[in-house]
């Protein structure tokens, strides 16, 4: 599953690579312009000519524009990637089935958007320019001291090396401290975003305090690792910005402890400059560098594991013929989980089959498979089954599906702003949707969602069935869908169901609701994820005392 | 701009560490001016000698070492005490708007979306976390740095007091002309980051359907469209800053001359040496460099300072009626607080009365009132149920009478007593609802948030109820893997374990099986049996055996009385 992130490298660094190219070349001009600068000033310290001054300030100005630019062409750079990269990620999860990301919480995949897309292309904002402007730096200042000074270039890199070393471990702890604090964060938002949510029901509970509580002990934890990132933070801080003393230091010692023939005043002063203003910037950045390539890692890790997620699919035989007296066709469907080193069979063994016209109700005790058993039908387990076949089919989960968008666009589920009203109204209507405070386009251009009005449970529900109605297909698969509404709503609802069914379309209704059964054509009953009976109405009120004491 | 009250909460915030803070501001300038200060002592020790001997180098590098190693301590400690002390200071904040938020009235909720208040906890206070924690720090020694670099600067020659006015001057003007765009670019960053946001997290949830009925394209493409919104108005941003970046440049690129030239002069005077000319070189290109980070630092702190408006906005809003700030609360913002600490299970009088005269409600976006001159009275063991089509005002009775939403004239009393705390008031009543509420995480911790019962107790309560689960038992968010009588069933594990004298229950048992109905009912007739009971229903059977049943319609007590009488009534009328 985790498998080294080929792809997602590939998209952050190797699109585009002419443009990569270009930048890397910006680098170079402003790493070596940068080093220019003080070459000339030494002769300007020696001949106080206007020209030499110009000269080195021109050259300085170069270098500090190319650095602009380095990182101004590599944060559109990174825009890119970023957008790709989220593409990919929302094309991904929309794929995925629902039994495949079981594991993972809506807000989990939100936090791979919003945090982890942007800082795994760090690398590419500001991962890369800094790298480049302050690893240049590094290696072309020993080069620079060995031609111009004769410094011995084992000296020079050896203190940069250390430097980079010391700069490594640091990042290294702030990088840990770092990925606490984002796992701290994204747990104490859990907490926040249930809190505000529900805050009626923590009122009318008495749960105010506690639940408080429970926000102010991740706060607390979460503090606590802030403060010990910050002392860590700036221990590294306080060293990288005065680094450029202590190497002042070293450069005087250097000449201390070998021969000063010859050695001007100007030399030592340039010197100083190369150290003190030149390798001022990437020595600051040098520490920050690193801890971002280590943060953008696990982000990287963090993406990679998502998308290495393969959906399970059922596995049954592909070319049986369709029977086309049927809409739906099951033989032994089976569907088990594995828990620890135990099988869980949830589906066991179900036979079942549709024809068109006909209302089946799905009924038993909670937990005995019922929306499983629906969830399959649309293929979204990993089930085995002998045989399999469905016709084209609509379903209503038990928490329906609204998006913020407008009434209509909820119905044909697209985002286009033309639509049928007649149409959107008829299908409103079959599922008997609210219509008491508007009606028509006014009621169908409604905003619904966090920028317009909210609805009710019940309200969902029925809008998402209208969504069902508005494009019906061969066969129903409704869970619940009398959960949230009244007894006349429901009856409304029955209605619309039995004229449907005259144009051929079959149901498959699970319900709690035993006043709906006499409506169905058979009954079926779930019990621990085997169907213990199938049969009419009428013969269900034959046996029901043995069900009804379960 | 922020207002005065912005400041204020940051003093309350920062309040008791204010001669710390300074002395930390002393000893962070005197570390950063030392540190500075290293370059004039080799200039120094440079133009005082004419050639460069061993006993020259070792002199200056014993100073060196010396002056270093001093302010090396000196800005360190500085460094991470303030930031240490400000991560502190800043927490505080959010753990006093937490305490606030929580007691807001409903409205303030049904206003504003969700997501817009939680952004308050995330991004701003996010924001404010992570400036307040390490670059207060830097931000502060880079304003060390600069004030250092100005007086070591005219120290070697009043005559560079000029340019360096010159250069702050123009540093401030070309920060003014690109502030303004600045901050529109970065406020539409955060403004359209939302909505792309949004559609991610809600059609995520939505997947099965969008893949069920072949829409995956349409919601892709939108997704597409409002994340290139996002991404582009970034863009717009690293543009706005390239371009603050490169006229920085080019002003500190004449600077440069100017410095130069002027030192030329100086030189031919014989006024300084050259090392005190790169000295002041160096320095110019420092004090650039630390004035670009200074501005950049300081538009980020300006956007901070709105997360602590805003964050501010939130500790200074009325309180729902009747409520009162718990006593932990430090930051004095106006509101009503307790004066001492409320035990967290709360007794009640053994005999209670509730009381409703005259109450009318309405909802501040209605016209007309949903509620009107209602007047109930419950006895004590009394089972009272209330009857109703759909929207005749039953459920905003119940929210009336748990205070959940302001009334307009009239009253609700227990006992009479006008002057009970809102919290002591809504311990009265446990609740059994429809919508009931999960947290995610153990089935324990979803009947006993307090931690207050053992583990042998809780087993029981929930044995009792019918519910099977291991208190370990995981529950998914909003209660997810739970069905509508699971749910029901847990409900009334709580009611049972809260053992408030009011029960009430707001159409329970509409969408539960029979199994679940069974042992609700049940435990109704049983083990809450001498409670106070309040059953609003839509299935007339639950309602059989109350002592009295009110109708309502249209907001109003249609009628009221005996069982038989009232349902006769109802449902002769249609």
């Amino acid at each position: 599953m985790n498998k080294f992130p080929y792809q997602l490298i590939r998209t952050v660094f190797l699109n585009r690579p002419g443009y990569k190219a270009f930048i890397i070349a910006l680098a170079i001009v402003a790493g070596l312009c940068g080093l220019f600068t003080p070459y000339y000033q030494r002769f300007f310290l020696e001949s106080h000519q206007m020209t030499d001054l110009i000269k080195a300030a021109i050259l300085m100005l170069i270098s500090l524009m190319a650095y602009q630019l380095t990182m101004y062409f590599s944060q559109k750079e990174a825009v890119l990637a970023q957008k790709s990269l989220a593409t990919q990620l929302y094309q991904h999860i929309l794929h995925l089935s629902s039994f495949s990301k079981m594991s993972k919480a809506t807000g989990e995949l939100v936090s791979q958007y919003t945090t982890d897309i942007p800082s795994a292309t760090m690398w590419l904002e500001q991962t890369l320019p800094y790298f480049l402007t302050t690893a240049l730096p590094l290696i072309f200042t020993p080069i620079f001291l060995k031609i111009t000074y004769g410094v011995n270039i084992g000296y020079s890199f050896f203190c940069i090396f250390i430097l980079v070393i010391l700069n490594l471990l640091m990042a290294r702890r702030q990088s840990v401290y770092f990925y606490h604090f984002k796992k701290l964060a994204a747990e104490r938002m859990t907490l926040v975003n249930e809190w505000i949510q529900n805050i009626k029901s923590l009122r009318t509970l008495g749960w105010i305090v506690p639940f408080e509580k429970n926000i102010f002990v991740k706060r607390v934890l979460e503090t606590d690792n802030r403060v010990a990132m910050v002392t860590n933070g700036q221990t590294m801080n306080s060293f990288s910005s005065s680094i450029t003393f202590w190497l002042n230091v070293l450069i005087i010692f250097y000449f201390m402890s070998s021969s000063i023939e010859g050695l001007k005043k100007e030399d030592i002063l340039v010197l100083i400059w190369v150290v003190g203003v030149f390798l001022s910037r990437p020595l600051r950045q040098l520490p920050w560098l690193l801890t971002m390539f280590f943060d953008a890692l696990t982000s990287i890790k963090r993406m990679n594991q998502i998308l290495s997620i393969k959906n399970q699919d059922p596995v049954y035989p592909q070319n049986s013929p369709a029977n086309t007296d049927y809409v739906l066709n099951i033989q032994n469907l089976n569907l088990d989980l594995q828990v620890g080193n135990q099988k869980k069979h949830l589906l066991n063994k179900i036979n079942l089959s549709l024809k068109p016209s006909e209302i089946v109700a799905l009924i038993g005790p909670v937990g005995s498979g019922k929306s499983l058993l629906l969830k399959s039908i649309i293929q979204e387990t990993p089930f085995t089954a002998d045989h399999f076949s469905a016709g084209p089919a609509v379903y209503l989960p038990q928490d329906p599906f609204i998006f913020s968008s407008c009434i209509h666009n909820n119905l044909t589920f697209t985002y286009n702003e033309t639509y049928d009203a007649a149409k959107c109204m008829a299908a409103l209507r079959l599922a008997h949707f609210d219509e008491t405070q508007k009606t028509g386009s006014e009621l169908l251009e409604t905003l619904i969602g966090e920028r317009g009005v909210n609805l009710s449970g019940g309200q969902k529900q029925r809008l998402h069935l209208a969504r069902l109605f508005y494009n019906p297909k061969d066969l129903f698969l409704l869970d619940d869908p009398f959960s949230a509404v009244d007894i006349k709503t429901e009856q409304a609802i029955i209605e619309s169901i039995q004229k449907l069914q005259t144009q051929r379309y079959a149901f498959l209704i699970t319900t709690q609701r035993h006043s709906f059964l006499k409506y169905a054509d058979r009954i079926i009953y779930l019990d621990q994820g085997s169907i213990v009976f199938d049969g009419t109405y009428a013969q269900f009120l034959e046996k029901s005392d043995q069900f009804n004491a379960k | 701009m922020p207002s005065n009250t912005v400041y204020n909460t940051l003093y309350q915030a920062f309040r008791k560490y204010m001669v710390a803070i300074v002395f930390l501001l002393a000893l962070g300038f005197c570390g950063r001016f030392f540190l500075l200060y290293n370059s004039k002592i080799i200039a120094q020790t440079l133009d005082s000698s004419p050639g460069i001997t061993h006993e020259l180098l070792q002199s200056l590098l014993i100073k060196l070492m010396l002056v270093l190693s001093l302010s090396f301590v000196m800005a360190t400690t500085f460094r991470i005490a303030i930031s240490r002390l400000a991560s502190y200071a800043v927490s505080k904040i959010y753990d006093e708007t937490t305490l606030r938020v929580s007691r807001y009235p409903l409205a303030f909720f049904d206003r504003q979306p969700a997501g817009k208040i939680t952004s308050r906890f995330s991004s701003d206070y996010g924001n404010l976390f992570r400036l307040f924690g390490g670059p207060l720090a830097e931000f502060l020694s880079i304003i060390f740095d600069v004030i250092a670099i100005a007086i070591i600067t005219i120290s070697i020659h009043p005559f560079f007091f000029a340019p360096l006015c010159l250069a702050t001057l123009s540093f401030y003007g070309i920060h003014k002309y690109n502030q303004k765009e600045l901050r529109r670019a970065r406020s539409q960053v955060a403004w359209l980051r939302a909505p792309s946001v949004a559609h991610f997290s809600e059609t995520v949830q939505g997947a099965t359907n969008i893949k069920l009925a072949n829409s995956s394209s349409q919601f892709i493409q939108r997704f597409n469209s409002l994340d290139q919104i996002f991404v582009s108005a970034k863009e717009t941003v690293f543009k706005r800053v390239f371009i603050f970046s490169a006229q920085l440049n080019i002003m500190s690129f004449g600077l440069f001359i100017l410095n130069g030239v002027l030192s030329i002069y100086l030189m031919n005077k014989n006024i300084i040496g050259i090392g005190q000319v790169s000295v002041v070189l160096s320095y110019t290109f420092l004090a650039t460099q630390a004035l670009q980070m200074f501005f950049e630092w300081f538009s980020q702190f300006d956007e901070a300072m709105i997360g602590v408006q805003r964050m501010d906005e939130y500790l200074r809003l009325p309180l729902e009626s009747e409520a009162r700030l718990p006593a932990q609360a430090e930051f004095f913002t106006g509101q009503a607080q307790e004066s001492r600490t409320v035990p967290t299970k709360l007794k009640h009088a053994s005999t209670n009365q509730l009381h409703i005269k005259n109450l009318t409600l309405k909802y501040a976006n209605q016209t007309e009132p949903t509620l009107k001159e209602i007047s109930l009275d419950v006895y004590q063991g009394q089972k009272v149920g209330i009857i109703g089509k759909t929207g005749s005002g039953k459920s905003s009775l119940i929210s009336a009478i748990m205070k959940l939403y302001p009334y307009s004239s009239g009253s609700i009393s227990i006992n009479e007593d006008s002057d009970m705390s809102l919290d002591y008031y809504r311990s009265h009543f446990a609740v059994v609802s429809q919508d009931t509420f999960f947290i995610q995480g153990p089935l324990r911790e979803n009947i006993d948030l307090f931690n207050l019962y053992s583990d042998e107790k809780l087993t029981e309560i929930l044995n009792r109820v019918g519910i099977h689960l291991s208190l370990a038992h995981h529950i998914e968010e909003r209660g997810l893997n739970l069905s509508f009588g699971e749910k029901q069933l847990i409900s009334l594990a709580r009611c049972l374990l809260k053992d408030a004298p009011f029960i009430i229950l707001d159409e329970a048992t509409a969408n539960i099986d029979p199994r679940s109905e069974a042992i609700l009912t049940e435990t109704l007739e049983t083990a809450l049996k001498d409670k106070t009971q309040i059953i609003v229903a839509h299935r007339l059977v639950t309602i059989e055996n109350c002592h009295q049943l009110i109708w309502i319609e249209n907001g109003q007590i249609k009628k009221s009385g005996p069982p038989k009488e009232v349902l006769e009534a109802f449902i002769t009328s249609g």
